[in-house]
């Protein structure tokens, strides 16, 4: 199921100069992504892939007139996910989850990940900081 | 948050006023209270960074942490009107400022904040700054001295992880001819980040906001960076010279020494590319002066200079708080899958028009 939320406020962009101290952690999500197509769906994982610089999953997602499509979900890189308690076997091919975040720029069927709810209902979201994962 | 860390955060204030614990009440003081909320409407949790309540008559500034639950209270504030700032890191919400927020006397104003995304639309595991705010270590133990080796020479030893918000350094000064570059760069490259295209973010990776590990020895200290390509970079101690030959690199040829307490590392030896300084010469010449203060704090200002290419020489300072213990640097391969990442129809970075 896919519903669409408009938001009311924009994103505003910082000047990005080539001497600023911090950087985007690999590339601007905004310049890819609209932040006014704000999504929720839930699907079937039908592939995970954990690679860098960002991983991805896919969801077959059924329509309201039963058409399946798939959907490519963009998360951030493996060694910070691994620090959210999100390994390579969080999530399985065939899990049931629903998702929100933000549709592609290009209309493809692409969006980030925002938030994940999980089949036990444990909930991934960028904040999730308390399920910080020992690195050593 | 630990007391030591935040002192270092709000280091940069001039005037600082203690809060008051919670539930502290004093006659004619107003208190201001609320959640940190996110452009879904959601509760934005694990940011343990300082807001600030400046009052705009007398410019005193009342400081106190945001809870990592995602909620503030600042008490025992004086009738009048407020500045109120909420400084945060790259990438997830950008910072969060208004110029008059009012306060009557004994009032107990619930006031929530709506963040807005930065540039990752928070993406789950994209936001450096929430991922220093989680690494830093929060034990008491951050407080305690510098450790040092038996002869008495600091130990840097250790992951560090800056500090949001502790600029300056926006762009150095640069003559004209180099201004007219910086513009022609930015019409050219899609994206004008080096590190978004696995290139080097920066001549200094410590001023990065990404995790960094020193490793020391007497005559060699090693900086490991997650996210940065490439990920070492070797500092000399041994008293050797500048070598014979050398080609202008991105990170440049480091020599370091010890003035007292403080670590020098002096480089030369750049190309004219190497990011983070604006655009410069192969005269650039950067001298980092690196202070631990503390077993959880490490003090870096980056002084460069350019006399072909700037005006004035440019200063960069920046806070590190040491990592918990239980963390490490983990393994980041920049080019695996970067093509699809960028969309740039195959267009490569430029450091020259």
């Amino acid at each position: 199921m896919i519903t669409g939320v408009t938001l009311m406020r924009g994103v505003v962009l910082l000047a990005l100069g080539g001497a600023m101290g911090m950087a985007s952690a690999h590339h601007s999500f905004v310049a890819q992504f609209d932040p006014e197509k704000f999504v929720s769906m839930t699907g079937t994982v039908t592939n995970v892939e954990w690679t860098n610089p960002h991983a991805f999953f896919y969801l077959d997602v059924t329509d309201g007139d039963d058409t399946v499509s798939n959907w490519a979900f963009e998360l951030g890189s493996p060694n910070t996910l691994i620090r959210y308690r999100w390994g390579r076997d969080t999530m399985k091919i065939g899990d049931r989850i629903t998702v929100e975040g933000y549709l592609a720029r290009d209309g493809s069927n692409l969006a980030n990940a925002k938030t994940v709810t999980f089949p036990d209902g444990r909930v991934v979201n960028a904040g999730s900081s308390s399920d910080l994962r020992s690195t050593r | 948050m630990s007391r030591a860390m935040t002192a270092a955060a709000i280091g940069a204030l001039s005037v600082f006023a203690l809060v008051p614990r919670p539930g502290f009440s004093q006659g004619e003081s107003g208190s201001i209270s609320g959640k940190l909320i996110d452009p879904n409407g959601s509760i934005v949790t694990g940011l343990d960074t300082p807001i600030h309540l400046t009052h705009n008559a007398t410019d005193v500034v009342y400081s106190a942490d945001v809870s990592v639950e995602g909620s503030y209270a600042v008490d025992g504030l004086p009738a009048g009107s407020y500045r109120l700032s909420f400084p945060t890191s790259c990438c997830m919400y950008s910072s969060y400022d208004e110029d008059s927020v009012a306060i009557a006397a004994g009032e107990q104003l619930v006031h929530d904040l709506n963040l807005q995304w930065h540039i990752n639309l928070g993406t789950i595991g994209d936001d450096p700054g929430m991922l220093g705010n989680d690494m830093r270590s929060k034990s008491s133990e951050v407080s305690d001295p510098a450790p040092r080796f038996a002869d008495g020479t600091p130990d840097l030893s250790g992951i560090w992880y800056n500090i949001a918000a502790t600029g300056p350094g926006r762009q150095p000064a640069m003559q004209p001819w180099a201004q007219d570059i910086a513009r022609q760069l930015r019409e050219m490259n899609v994206d004008p980040i080096a590190g978004a295209y696995c290139l080097p973010y920066s001549a200094v990776p410590t001023t990065l906001n990404f995790p960094y590990k020193i490793v020391q020895t007497p005559e060699l200290i090693v900086q490991i960076s997650e996210f940065v390509t490439p990920a070492y970079r070797q500092i000399f101690l041994d008293d050797r010279d500048r070598p014979e030959f050398w080609n202008p690199s991105w990170y440049g040829h480091s020599l370091g020494h010890w003035d007292g307490d403080t670590l020098v590392v002096e480089t030369i030896g750049y190309n004219e590319i190497t990011p983070g300084f604006g655009i410069h010469s192969e005269s650039l010449r950067i001298v980092e002066r690196y202070r631990r203060t503390s077993f959880g704090t490490l003090e870096l200002e980056v002084t460069a200079e350019d006399p072909d290419a700037w005006t004035e020489p440019f200063t960069i300072r920046r806070t590190a708080g040491i990592a918990a213990a239980d963390q490490e640097i983990l393994e980041f391969v920049c080019m695996e899958n970067n093509d699809r990442e960028m969309n740039i129809e195959g267009l490569p970075w430029r450091g020259r028009p």
